[in-house]
């Protein structure tokens, strides 16, 4: 079975989520395992398990561990937290779900990067998270990036 | 082909100089390898000097040339002369009042020689040097000595202006040195007899000395005029225009051609150059100096303040001098030659008869134990020659000694030094150069002697000081369980004069450091990344170029939140953020924050891409 990671969630923040958070990683689960993938789903202690998983990875050294998860796996998920950069850096590349960031910005080229419309960008993209409410709608749909993971990895030879 | 070619220009003093030169050269020399060759100039002389010489080419012609000139010319162009002759590899100049002394054949050739084939740098070798007054240099006496061609080939011959002689020597050293070659006293045991005027070592020749020139009626006008001329060629060195002459009669020569004075006790003589602090900080150093657990033998301070006072006319130093006086610590006001610190230290550190100098500045108040541990240590080890406290600043937090500081000369530009720090173990650290206030061995120094080619303001004088004993194989320490402590006083002192003087020093001191020294300065680089390890994988993409650009002169130094990001790159060293804080202020977060760049340049643009900018300048 070919495997994908998923790393669903950034910097926990006092008191509220993190605009950041996808909501609908469940859908993109269920998808997958459709499409018979073992999901690998990576992050902190403190952080939920998602539904479906088949293991979840906790704290893993990206030095060692995680380096070598990430050469094993055929594709990876991320919104915009530390993996994007770190698969980047790897040069593997991957799926990014952007909210209120500016991929232009904050995005690599080698990468799928996902948004649901520039509209939703937060006009100071150097601001404080803080600052920055959580809106369920400004995400992309999960059949929108199951399309894209089908054109562009699932069904491509390209990777 | 010649390998040696000695030549010895000659005016006159035949019976006396010449005959018994000549004589001892034909006696202790080799000359049937036809490898050495002996060029006589004479110039001028009349006392048959000339139908001696004849004679001699008679019997000598395969080795021998003879360079008649009828009028004197004096020593320098009398040498050059010669040299037109000359086709050895090897130059050996040598003064007709010489004479070598019982030895097996080409000995003194052999000495004069033998360290060339270990030095490939060396340029002259010589029985006899000394550091000239003038322009605080050392130097080869040219009555004796060898100069590899090349070194004429490449800086030209004597300079004749000094004709009829006297400090064309020091001249051609001096050049020679700034060409890179190097210069050599092979003579070891040098003394000055008892009684007598003249030294003499294991060199197997005497020098007479003080005839022909020296005869002159005008040679004091001479001498007058080529100082002069040393002054503008190469600078003021010195500062009271002692003579060499002088020099000689006050210095002893000891082994290993190290200059001391005599010294009449083991104790310390305490140095400060003030200018203008007569109300602020001077009495406060003063006052720690009589607080002293262990107290010096005398102070010395040198006043270079715009409107001097008679301190003891003054009721505060009054009190201050009533003090020390009741102590037994003997003092001097002594008014400075208003020309610098330099010039202040430099006097103490020949006026001080004590074995140890505490050099201590004017806005510096030392703890009471210092002094006593300062002595403690040095007394243990006979090659400690200079040893310092910290310096912390009143009016700075004292913050812990960051990993990146260094106390070799090379990272001198890193702008750190450890005595500003407590350090996180109290361990007696050995360092490459001092800083600001610190004892030290009389002889460690006097031979030395401070840098007065440094403006008034004296930038990196105590490194250049320091640095120089280090070079003499002196041990630098610094103490880290003592603190003298450094009182911001913008008022007086002498470095906030001039930026541009500065500006002089610190080029002055480069060329030292690169040309003099053959050391290849190091640069800090540091990079604070205060943001999140995503930021830090995006940062780890360009660091090797980052790497590449600077890591050839550059140390390169991280502060980051995620020091593991990075622990598999070998060419930077990883500091924490408060290190770099604790150095730079707090200012240095925002200074370094990629973020506020972005913001303030809106940046739009990829974040990799600002990073190049902000980091690479791309």
């Amino acid at each position: 079975m070919k495997k994908i990671i998923i790393s669903p969630y950034s910097n926990k923040l006092q008191n509220k989520e993190n605009p950041k958070n996808y909501p609908f990683w469940n859908d993109i689960i269920k998808q997958l395992k459709k499409m018979n993938y073992f999901i690998i789903q990576v992050g902190m202690d403190n952080e939920d398990r998602l539904r479906n998983i088949d293991i979840f990875e906790k704290n893993l050294d990206f030095n060692t561990t995680l380096k070598e998860l990430l050469n094993q796996c055929f594709c990876w998920f991320s919104v915009d937290n530390f993996f994007h950069h770190f698969a980047t850096y790897y040069n593997k590349p991957g799926i990014v779900i952007f909210t209120v960031s500016d991929p232009k910005l904050f995005g690599h080229s080698q990468n799928i990067n996902l948004h649901n419309g520039e509209e939703n960008f937060r006009k100071e993209q150097y601001g404080l998270w803080s600052k920055s409410e959580y809106n369920e709608k400004a995400f992309i749909n999960s059949k929108k990036v199951i399309e894209e993971f089908c054109k562009h990895f699932h069904n491509s030879n390209k990777f | 082909m010649f390998n040696y070619s000695i030549i010895i220009p000659t005016y006159n003093h035949l019976e006396d100089c010449l005959k018994p030169c000549i004589n001892s050269i034909l006696k202790y020399t080799d000359f049937s390898n036809l490898d050495i060759q002996l060029i006589i100039v004479s110039n001028g002389s009349t006392d048959g000097t000339d139908d001696y010489l004849d004679e001699l080419y008679q019997n000598y012609k395969s080795f021998l040339s003879v360079i008649k000139i009828d009028n004197p010319i004096g020593f320098p162009k009398a040498i050059n002369e010669g040299l037109k002759y000359a086709f050895g590899k090897y130059v050996i100049l040598l003064n007709n009042d010489t004479e070598l002394i019982s030895q097996f054949k080409n000995k003194w050739i052999n000495t004069l020689y033998r360290p060339f084939v270990k030095n490939s740098n060396l340029g002259i070798t010589g029985c006899h040097s000394l550091t000239c007054p003038i322009t605080n240099e050392e130097f080869i006496l040219f009555f004796c000595c060898m100069i590899k061609k090349e070194v004429f080939d490449q800086i030209g011959n004597l300079n004749e202006s000094f004709s009829p002689g006297y400090g064309e020597d020091i001249d051609f050293c001096i050049r020679a040195k700034n060409a890179g070659f190097d210069i050599l006293n092979v003579n070891s045991n040098i003394h000055i007899p008892k009684g007598q005027n003249y030294v003499i070592g294991d060199f197997p020749l005497n020098h007479k000395g003080e005839v022909t020139v020296h005869e002159l009626s005008n040679w004091e006008e001479i001498k007058q005029k080529n100082n002069e001329l040393l002054k503008k060629f190469h600078g003021i060195k010195n500062k009271k225009g002692i003579s060499l002459k002088k020099l000689m009669e006050e210095k002893k020569i000891v082994k290993e051609n190290t200059i001391i004075t005599q010294l009449n006790s083991k104790e310390v003589t305490v140095g400060i150059s003030t200018k203008d602090r007569y109300y602020t900080t001077l009495p406060l150093t003063i006052q720690s100096i009589i607080n002293q657990t262990v107290p010096p033998r005398k102070i010395l301070i040198f006043d270079d303040s715009e409107d001097q006072i008679n301190l003891e006319q003054v009721g505060l130093f009054n009190n201050l001098f009533s003090v020390l006086k009741s102590k037994y610590i003997d003092y001097e006001v002594i008014t400075g030659e208003k020309k610098g610190q330099i010039f202040n230290h430099q006097n103490c550190l020949e006026l001080a008869k004590t074995e140890y100098i505490w050099r201590l500045d004017d806005d510096n108040s030392p703890e009471p134990n210092v002094l006593e541990s300062l002595l403690n240590e040095i007394e243990k080890d006979e090659k400690i020659g200079a040893i310092g406290s910290l310096i912390l600043d009143s009016q700075l937090p004292n913050n812990t000694i960051p990993s990146f500081a260094s106390s070799k000369i090379e990272d001198i530009f890193f702008g750190i030094n450890i005595q500003w720090f407590i350090h996180k173990d109290l361990k007696i650290k050995e360092v490459d150069h001092l800083y600001s206030s610190f004892l030290y061995r009389k002889k460690a120094g006097f031979p030395i002697g401070y840098c007065l080619d440094l403006s008034k303001i004296g930038f990196r004088e105590e490194t250049i000081f320091t640095y120089e004993m280090k070079r003499n194989n002196w041990k630098l320490l610094v103490n880290p369980n003592i603190i003298t402590w450094h009182f911001r006083e913008s008022e007086g002192g002498v470095r906030n004069l001039d930026n541009n003087l500065r500006q002089k020093d610190e080029a002055l001191f480069y060329q030292k450091l690169t040309n003099e020294w053959k050391i290849t300065p190091r640069y800090l680089k540091t990079f604070l990344l205060y943001n999140g390890i995503g930021d830090h994988f995006m940062f780890k993409m360009i660091l090797p170029k980052i790497v590449k650009k600077y890591s050839n002169n550059h140390k390169l130094v991280i502060g980051c939140c995620h020091p593991k990001v990075f622990s598999d790159i070998e060419e930077i060293e990883l500091t924490s953020i408060d290190d770099l804080i604790n150095v730079y202020g707090n200012s240095y977060l925002e200074k370094s924050c990629i973020y506020t760049w972005c913001k303030k340049n809106n940046w739009n643009d990829s974040l990799l891409n600002a990073m190049k900018q902000f980091y690479l300048g791309e």
